[in-house]
C-alpha cells in the first residue's frame, strides 16, 4: 500500500514535472473525461464503448463530445487488431478572416458540427521484465460533413449563410508506450508519445499517466495530455489537457 | 467514489458552459475604428483665393462668360418689402408687372441690370429676356410658395452677382405652379447659362425642386459663397456643364437618388472649396415612355460627361445606402486640387463607391482621398492611370490614398 501511494504521489510529481515548465503562455489548457465499457466476448475478442467530454479555453468551454463503438482482437500474443467508429460532436471554434489591409472581414461564431471518424490499428507489444513496451499504428478517416453556419460580413455589415463544405481527411497515428508493472501494487504508470501524420506531421501528443485497477473489473485513470500542433487545419492549437478516465470491463 | 464522479460531472458541466468566442460589439467597434473614414463637414469659413482670370480674348468660347467683358449699365432696382414691391431706375426699358410682391419682367433691352433687395415671404421674379443681363442680388430674402424664387426663362446667359458682403436667401415652394409650355426647375431655375460671381452669399433652400438650376451651364467665379440645401432635388444641376472656377460652396442634399453636382455632360473644378454631403438612399426611378426603371442613387458629384478635377478643394461625404462620391458616366480625371470623398452608405439596391467611372480614371496630381464603408473606394469600368511621381499610394480595402 505505502508503495502504491508513493508510486501515485511520483507520478503525479512527474506530471507536474513535465507541465509546468512546458505550459507555454499562448497554449491552451482542457480537461478530458472518458468512461468506457468492454465486454470480453472471447479469450481473443472483445468490444467496447466509450464517451469522451474534452473542453478547453482553460477548462471554461466543451470542446468535443464523442461516442465510440469498437472491437478488439488478438492476433498473436504480441499483435492485436482494433477497429471502430466514432461519433464526434465539435463545438467549432470562432474564426476571424482579416482583409489584406489588416481589417476585419468575416467573423463566424463558434458552432456544434458532427464528424465521423472510423479506425483501424495494429499494435506490437514486448514485455522486459516489468516494462511493457507497444506500438501502435492506426490509421484513420475522418469525415465532415457540410454544414450552413452564420457569420458576418464587416464589409457589408450583414450576416450571411456560409457553408463550411465537407472534407475528408486520412491521418497515421504512430504511438509508442511504455508501461510499469508495478509488483503488487494496483496503480500502473505508464507514457506515451505519439506522431499525426497526414501529408505532413499534423501533431504530436506526449501523455503521462497512472491507470488504477480495482477488482480487475474498473480501471481508473489519471493522465497529463501535451499536444503539440504543427499543421493547424482543425483550428487546434498547443493545449495542455488533464485527463480522466474509467472503465469497466465484463 | 459515487459522490467524487457527482463532484466531477458537476463541476465539468458548470465550467465549461463559458463560450470562447469574441465580443461581437467590441469586434464590431474594432472594426469601425480600424476604418474610420476623415471627417468631411460643411465649411463656411472664409477662402482666400486667387482673383479670378478673366478672359480678354473675344475668341475664347467662354470669352461671354465674363460680366467684365459687357456693360450693364441699364438698372432697374427691385426692392421687396414683404407683399408689396418697389420698382426704381430704368423700369421704362422693359415691362414689368407684379401681382403683391410677384414681380414678372419681359424684356427685349439689352444691357440690363436688375438689382434685388429686400424680403418677401410670398414673391418671386420671373423674366423674359431677349438678351443676356445681369442680375445682382443685393441682400434680398425672397420665398415663394407655389415656384421658384427667380425663375429666368431666358435662353442666353444671366450674370448673377452676389453683390459684396450680402447676404441672399431663395426659397422656393414644395410644389410648383408651372405655367403651360415652360419649366421651373429649381428655386432659382434659368433657361439659358448661368454665371454666379461676387463677394457675396447665396443661400438657396429648395423643397419642390432643384437648388440651382440651369438648362444651359453654369459657372461659379471665385469670391462668392453658395449654400443649398435641398430635400427634393439635386443642389445645383446643369443640363450642359458645371464648372466650378472657384467660391465656397456647401451644398446639403437629403432628398433619395439626388446629387450635390449633377451635370447631363461634364463637371470641371478648377478652384474653391466645394462641400458636399448627401444622405438620401438610392431610388428607384420609374418607368417612362423613353425611360425604362433605374436606380438613382446619391452622389456629390454626377456628370454624364467628364469629371475634371485640376484644383480647388472638394470634400464630398455620402452617407446614405447606394451613394456616391463622385460618379461619372465618362472619364474622371484628377490633375490637381484636393478631393477627399467618404462614403458611409451600405449597399441594397446600389453600391455605395467613392470615385467612379463607367469609363477611365486618371490621377496624375493633387491630392486624393477616396473611402467607401461598404463598397469600391476607387472603381474604373475602363482603366484605373495613377500617373508616377506620388509621393503617397496607399492602397487598403476601404480607402485609397493618391499624393503628388
Amino acid at each position: 500500500m505505502a508503495r502504491s501511494k508513493l508510486t501515485l504521489v511520483a507520478t503525479l510529481a512527474l506530471l507536474a514535472a513535465v507541465c509546468v515548465p512546458t505550459k507555454a503562455v499562448a497554449d491552451d489548457t482542457g480537461l478530458i473525461v472518458e468512461a468506457a465499457v468492454e465486454k470480453k466476448i472471447n479469450k481473443k475478442a472483445s468490444v467496447d464503448l466509450e464517451a469522451e467530454f474534452r473542453t478547453r479555453n482553460d477548462f471554461r468551454t466543451a470542446d468535443r463530445i464523442a461516442l465510440a463503438l469498437g472491437g478488439e482482437y488478438k492476433l498473436t500474443t504480441w499483435l492485436k487488431a482494433d477497429a471502430g467508429y466514432q461519433l464526434l460532436i465539435d463545438n467549432n471554434k470562432e474564426k476571424l478572416t482579416f482583409n489584406t489591409d489588416g481589417s476585419y472581414n468575416n467573423w463566424r461564431p463558434s458552432y456544434w458540427g458532427t464528424r465521423h471518424r472510423f479506425y483501424v490499428s495494429l499494435t506490437a507489444s514486448y514485455k522486459w521484465n516489468r516494462v511493457s513496451f507497444s506500438l501502435r499504428e492506426q490509421w484513420r478517416y475522418t469525415y465532415r460533413p457540410e454544414k450552413t453556419t452564420e457569420r458576418y460580413d464587416f464589409d457589408n455589415s450583414w450576416w450571411e449563410d456560409k457553408a463550411v463544405s465537407s472534407k475528408g481527411k486520412h491521418v497515421l497515428r504512430s504511438r509508442l508506450k511504455v508501461q510499469w508493472d508495478i509488483p503488487k501494487s494496483k496503480f500502473t504508470p505508464w507514457a506515451s508519445y505519439e506522431l499525426f501524420n497526414s501529408l505532413s506531421l499534423d501533431k504530436t501528443r506526449l501523455q503521462a499517466g497512472v491507470d488504477y485497477s480495482l477488482l480487475k473489473k474498473h480501471t481508473f485513470t489519471l493522465y497529463y495530455r501535451y499536444q503539440n500542433v504543427r499543421e493547424d487545419d482543425d483550428g487546434e492549437g498547443n493545449s495542455h489537457y488533464l485527463g480522466v478516465g474509467y472503465k469497466y470491463k465484463f | 467514489m459515487k459522490r467524487f464522479c457527482y463532484i466531477l460531472a458537476t463541476m465539468v458541466l458548470f465550467t465549461s458552459c463559458v463560450k470562447d468566442d469574441s465580443d461581437f460589439n467590441t469586434l464590431l467597434q474594432q472594426a469601425e475604428d480600424a476604418i474610420m473614414p476623415i471627417d468631411i463637414a460643411l465649411d463656411y469659413s472664409d477662402l482666400t483665393e486667387e482673383a479670378d482670370q478673366v478672359i480678354t480674348d473675344i475668341d475664347d468660347p467662354y470669352y461671354n462668360d465674363y460680366v467684365e467683358n459687357d456693360e450693364f449699365s441699364r438698372v432697374v432696382y427691385i426692392h421687396y418689402d414683404g407683399n408689396n414691391v418697389t420698382l426704381d431706375g430704368e423700369t421704362s426699358r422693359v415691362s414689368i408687372s407684379t401681382s403683391g410682391a410677384h414681380v414678372t419682367i419681359s424684356s427685349t433691352a439689352g444691357h440690363m441690370d436688375y438689382v434685388l433687395s429686400g424680403t418677401s415671404t410670398d414673391g418671386s421674379l420671373k423674366i423674359y429676356s431677349d438678351s443676356k443681363f445681369k442680375l445682382t442680388l443685393n441682400g434680398v430674402t425672397l420665398t415663394n410658395p407655389t415656384g421658384a424664387a427667380i425663375n429666368d426663362q431666358c435662353g442666353k446667359t444671366v450674370y448673377l452677382v452676389l453683390n459684396n458682403g450680402t447676404s441672399n436667401s431663395l426659397t422656393d415652394g414644395a410644389s410648383y405652379a408651372v405655367t403651360t409650355g415652360e419649366q421651373m426647375k429649381g428655386a432659382f431655375f434659368s433657361e439659358g447659362q448661368v454665371v454666379v460671381s461676387g463677394s457675396g452669399s447665396l443661400n438657396v433652400n429648395a423643397t419642390g425642386g432643384h437648388g440651382i438650376a440651369s438648362d444651359d451651364y453654369i459657372r461659379v467665379r471665385p469670391g462668392c459663397k453658395i449654400n443649398v440645401t435641398t430635400s427634393a432635388g439635386h443642389a445645383i444641376k446643369a443640363n450642359d456643364g458645371i464648372f466650378i472656377d472657384g467660391g465656397v460652396l456647401n451644398l446639403t442634399v437629403t432628398g433619395d437618388g439626388y446629387k450635390g453636382l449633377n451635370s447631363d455632360m461634364d463637371v470641371e473644378v478648377k478652384g474653391g472649396r466645394t462641400t458636399v454631403i448627401t444622405s438620401g438612399d438610392s431610388r428607384i426611378t420609374e418607368q417612362t415612355l423613353e425611360t425604362v426603371a433605374d436606380t438613382s442613387s446619391c452622389a456629390g458629384i454626377k456628370a454624364d460627361g467628364l469629371v475634371t478635377i485640376s484644383g480647388g478643394t472638394i470634400n464630398i461625404k455620402s452617407t446614405g445606402e447606394g451613394g456616391k462620391g463622385i460618379n461619372s458616366v465618362g472619364n474622371i480625371t484628377i490633375t490637381g486640387g484636393n478631393v477627399n470623398v467618404v462614403a458611409t452608405g451600405t449597399k441594397v439596391n446600389s453600391s455605395p463607391k467613392g470615385i467612379k467611372s463607367d469609363e477611365d480614371i486618371n490621377i496624375s496630381g493633387g491630392k486624393t482621398y477616396t473611402y467607401s464603408r461598404h463598397g469600391n473606394p476607387l472603381d474604373a469600368n475602363g482603366t484605373l492611370t495613377v500617373a508616377t511621381g506620388y509621393s503617397t499610394y496607399e492602397t487598403h480595402n476601404h480607402r485609397i490614398r493618391i499624393f503628388y
